[in-house]
């Protein structure tokens, strides 16, 4: 009887991937602490990300200034969006001595962390604090929480800046991936022939070329590298394992009932894969693409550490880890990065493989 | 009179899930003599495959066996299987007492040859050799009727057809002459025809062999056929007991009554339109109150079916049944 | 059989010639050539007038265009002939046959600690499956699998070249030995081993974190299944029912995992030879990226190409050998 049942609702389940199959996703998916946690701490990282500039910075989170409003902490996510006032007025970037200065009328509210990620925060800049130390005497303190490296720049503030970084290369080298991956496999899982036989093979070399040189020479192609750049290029290099994972799926996908019913009614190809096949097939799918965000962290991280990363003055983790590696007495410069790093990557995994067990149908019914 | 070979007395499993407690088997008492067969009916999800395993203790996690006993008693000695270390359950299991499964397809090992596998039974129960044991599985191969069995020794179950498994499993469980066999549904995944020659095998090498049989199935065809004793299982319980000869004359309970007439009678001139039960056997989790089948009962009457629990008690010698009105039903 | 491995052996040399096509196109379209790259960089003085660049140019038939300088690589390759490294001025088989043994030292070793311990620790995860130990030890495997290389390797040289420096734990930052060459034979040997630890341990622990869960999701998926009921109704112990019915079931995938690993075994890691200036192939391949020594890239390449390919044929035919039920052709 629940054997009848159970394969009753997996019909419904194939027929329209209705809200039901993620909500029943989302109940198993939430008795999982770990997992839980790691998608909390996930969260946690996106909310330091969006917040990054109100965290820990040197301009203010808002301010008035001869009698009109400013954010000049958007600054740090877009340059232009630090009001061009703030350099006609000479401010060189130093605020709050010059705030006051410049009109004695003005407030300022500041982030929770007085330090700057891009340079060094100066002597008296905060009106009776020291110079930020640096080498040897940047150890974690009560100003430099997370230490300081051998410039004097603040750590903590590189790491909270990093967070940013560390999240878009996920989501947007994995979606660039996700649409080339999904597109590559439906074409071949779909369409089958020699369409299959193109698409497979390109798939199989690229998997041939050692992902690593790959990238190394991609990046040496387009010569000045932005982080945006090497976004794309690990986009454009982690998409076959996607692909392969789709492809299967939609072997098996458009031999179904609903997919012959959709064919009966008309629908043209275009609509059947993205319109019937493609929800039914995102589950699985979703599964590599979010290890795949891990691994694009992981990616960046060791590009930037062997020194092939965005240039300065993007904060990435992986650049505080390259420059220590000829400071290695300063451990606080692997420490922090480096759980970081690690934590963020770990929390990704949980996230996929709870992912994983909450929607596998072979793992459902087994825990039934 | 002697012992009888196997007596489970009071047999509870359940399966913790998140439902919460589920009792698949709720007190469920069965003797099989030697050399008998015993029928073990109902339909699926009454708790029939659940009984069967928890036999020879191979219900998986969440399920456990939670009280009851289960006492096998051969001629040197008499154990309860449910209290038994593992040890000595190893021996009875494919030893003592083998079992042959539902789906042939799927219960071989695919990566080691057919003679590898029943030679495999022999050589965890007696002391023999490599040879010995390979020629005790030609021998086994022989005796359930597979052509060619000295290249079938050989092959892989994928090579096989699903009636030549099933005659494999037959032969991985009678390898060690055990005093009785589970057999577990061994039909229902095969073709009618191959249906019809596994009974007869299984029937003819009982008669051959003395080995006592305990077919669970869901086909009344099939009791009919092979089997000297009854029960009927409903919702975890059993609810009638009796020889095949007189439940088939004379069924008291409502639910076998009911399952006799849902069977397709294959006379000519009966045109009467094949009767149904309404209803599903409930899961455990929905077990109602009162009698199990009164939901879907039509001689129920209210207090007495929907509140009391009736209890299986012997209408006539050797025939029991829990039903507070099958006396009147059948009057 | 003949057949089906010719037909792999000849779709496999297409794929080849389309690899090495578009990686000989990627590393010609990269800006500098190896000897503006190489001379530049080091010595700004030294940078070629752009005559003698020419002439240089022309010697390494470096001054046509591309697809004519992959078609004369190709046609010495079929020779033979993987060319002479620009910037080494050392034929590129030469070069690797240098550089091989250091990898597969480190790699090798990997390896083969890698599978003698992630077996063991599979079973055992699956035998113990959902207990406390089982849990924790699963934990610190799944940490040690998201705990990138990099960052290990880092805290690795903190820990046991700076913390434990001038103690007997102390082991080396860098390089492969510190002996000359004319040290005893086993004296340099014992120091080759002490260089290695450190880039073992890197390269073991991620794959032998990801080996293990491998092993053990396998398992759980086959201990699922109605044979493993039978294996038990026949009376086989635990340990029988695990390591003979379950595991030798696990092969299947697991041969396939071995299969890829034959890549990675030659290849080295570009991350972890790099960190500990390890001269294996992976350094090689790094820099000669980076000093635009085209016949390297290239060899390295087809090399690493046919590795892959031979790699993904011989998983193929191991599975047929353990699953009775595959058969090649």
């Amino acid at each position: 009887m629940s054997q009848e049942k159970i394969r009753v609702t997996e019909e419904i389940d194939a027929a329209k991937p209705s809200r039901g199959f993620w909500s029943d996703a989302w109940q198993r998916y939430r008795r999982r602490p770990i997992g839980m946690l790691a998608l909390g701490f996930v969260l946690f990282l996106t909310i330091v990300a969006l917040f990054a500039p109100a965290i820990a910075g040197t301009k203010p989170v808002i301010c008035s200034y001869k009698g009109d409003l400013y954010f000049p902490c958007l600054g740090y996510f877009n340059r232009s969006w630090e009001s061009p006032i703030f350099t006609k007025d000479k401010f060189r970037g130093t605020y709050p001595k010059n705030l006051k200065q410049k009109d004695p009328e003005s407030w300022a509210v500041w982030p929770l962390v007085f330090q700057d990620p891009y340079r060094r925060v100066r002597e008296n800049e905060w009106p009776g604090r020291r110079e930020n130390p640096s080498r040897d005497e940047g150890h974690p303190n009560r100003l430099n929480l997370f230490g300081t490296d051998q410039y004097g720049v603040d750590i903590f503030a590189k790491m909270v800046h990093g967070t940013t970084i560390a999240l878009l290369v996920g989501f947007v080298s994995m979606g660039l991936a996700g649409s080339i991956g999904v597109l590559v496999g439906a074409l071949g899982g779909y369409f089958g022939g020699w369409v299959d036989m193109i698409t497979s093979r390109l798939t199989e070399i690229v998997m041939c070329i050692p992902t690593l040189v790959l990238i190394l020479a991609l990046i040496a192609v387009v010569e000045k590298p932005t982080i945006w750049k090497t976004m794309a290029i690990i986009g454009a290099t982690g998409w076959t394992g996607i692909a392969r994972l789709t492809r299967a799926e939609f072997l098996r996908l458009r031999q179904t009932e609903f997919v012959m019913a959709a064919r009966a009614t008309g629908a043209g190809s275009l609509r059947i894969m993205f319109r019937h096949i493609l929800p039914n097939a995102l589950a699985p799918v979703l599964v590599p693409i979010t290890f795949g965000i891990a691994s694009a962290i992981l990616i960046e991280g060791s590009l930037s550490f062997l020194g092939f990363g965005p240039p300065p003055p993007t904060a990435s983790w992986g650049s505080v880890l390259n420059s220590a590696r000829s400071n290695l007495q300063l451990w606080w410069l692997v420490v922090f990065p480096g759980v970081g790093i690690f934590l963020t990557v770990l929390a990704y995994n949980l996230v996929g493989e709870g992912l994983q067990e909450a929607t596998d149908p072979r793992l459902r019914e087994a825990k039934k | 009179m002697a012992a009888p070979l196997l007596e489970i007395k009071d047999l509870v499993t359940v399966f913790h899930a998140s439902e919460g407690r589920l009792p698949a088997v709720d007190g469920v008492s069965l003797s099989i003599e030697r050399g008998r067969t015993l029928g073990l009916v109902g339909e699926s999800g009454c708790g029939k495959s659940v009984t069967a395993m928890s036999t020879l203790r191979l219900v998986s996690s969440p399920g456990r066996i939670e009280s009851g006993s289960i006492t096998f008693t051969t001629e040197d000695e008499s154990i309860d299987l449910v209290t038994a270390s593992e040890k000595q359950l190893r021996k009875v299991r494919g030893g003592r007492i083998g079992m042959i499964f539902q789906e042939p397809m799927t219960s071989l090992n695919p990566v080691f040859t057919i003679g590898n596998q029943i030679a495999e039974v022999v050589q965890l129960h007696r002391k023999v050799s490599r040879s010995e044991a390979r020629s005790r599985a030609l021998e086994m191969l022989q005796l359930v009727r597979v052509a060619d069995p000295q290249q079938r020794l050989d092959e892989y179950p994928h090579q096989l057809s699903g009636g030549m498994r099933q005659r494999v499993m037959i032969a991985i469980a009678l390898a060690c002459e055990p005093d009785l066999i589970i057999a577990d549904e061994p039909t229902t995944a095969l073709d009618v025809t191959i249906q019809a020659q596994i009974l007869e095998l299984l029937d003819d090498l009982r008669s051959r062999l003395g080995t006592a049989i305990l077919l669970i199935t869901h086909d009344l065809g099939v009791v009919a056929e092979t089997c000297d004793d009854v029960a009927v299982m409903y919702a975890g319980r059993i609810v009638e007991q009796a020889s095949a000869v007189e439940l088939f004359s004379r069924p008291l309970h409502p639910y076998t009554i009911g399952l006799l007439r849902a069977r397709p009678n294959v006379d000519a001139r009966d045109r009467s339109p094949l009767a149904t039960i309404p209803g599903m056997v409930p899961p455990p989790q929905d077990f109602p109150s009162g009698c199990r089948f009164h939901p879907r009962c039509s001689h129920a009457r209210e207090p007495q079916c929907n509140l009391d629990p009736p209890a299986l008690r012997e209408v006539s010698p050797g025939h029991f049944v829990r039903c507070h009105f099958a006396e009147e039903i059948n009057s | 059989m003949v057949a089906y491995l010719l037909r792999r052996v000849l779709l496999g040399l297409v794929t080849l010639v389309v690899i090495t096509l578009m990686v000989y196109g990627l590393a010609r379209s990269m800006p500098g050539n190896p000897l503006t790259v190489q001379l530049g960089e080091s010595d700004p003085s030294r940078k070629l007038n752009p005559e003698d660049q020419q002439r240089m140019l022309e010697i390494y038939g470096l001054d046509k265009p591309w697809p004519v300088g992959y078609a004369q690589w190709i046609s010495k390759v079929i020779q033979g002939d993987l060319g002479r490294s620009i910037t080494r001025k050392q034929p590129v088989t030469q070069l690797i046959g240098e550089r091989i043994g250091p990898t597969v030292l480190i790699s090798g070793t990997a390896l083969f600690l890698t599978w003698f311990l992630a077996i063991p620790l599979g079973l055992y995860a699956s035998a113990r499956g959902g207990r406390i130990d089982e849990r924790f030890t699963g934990l610190v495997l799944y940490a040690l699998y998201s705990f990138p290389t990099f960052v290990a390797a880092l805290f690795l040289q903190i820990i046991f070249a700076v913390w434990l420096r001038d103690t007997r734990w102390e082991l080396p930052l860098f390089g492969m030995s510190d002996l000359s060459s004319d040290a005893p034979f086993f004296a340099r040997c014992a120091d080759v081993a002490w260089h290695a630890i450190l880039p073992i341990t890197c390269q073991t622990y991620v794959v032998l974190a990801y080996n293990s869960r491998f092993i053990k999701a396998n398992l759980e998926e086959v201990v699922r299944q109605d044979f493993i009921r039978t294996a038990r109704a026949k009376g086989a112990g635990p340990w029988r029912v695990l390591v003979h019915h379950a595991f030798r079931n696990t092969l299947i995938p697991l041969v396939t995992l071995l299969g890829l690993s034959l890549p990675a075994l030659v290849g080295g890691s570009v991350i972890i030879e790099q960190i500990f200036t390890w001269p294996g192939m992976g350094r090689l391949f790094f820099e000669s990226i980076r000093e635009r020594d085209y016949p390297t890239i290239m060899g390295l390449t087809l090399m690493f190409s046919v590795l892959t390919l031979a790699g993904q044929l011989l998983a193929d035919l191991l599975y047929s050998i353990v699953d009775p039920r595959v058969n090649v052709e």
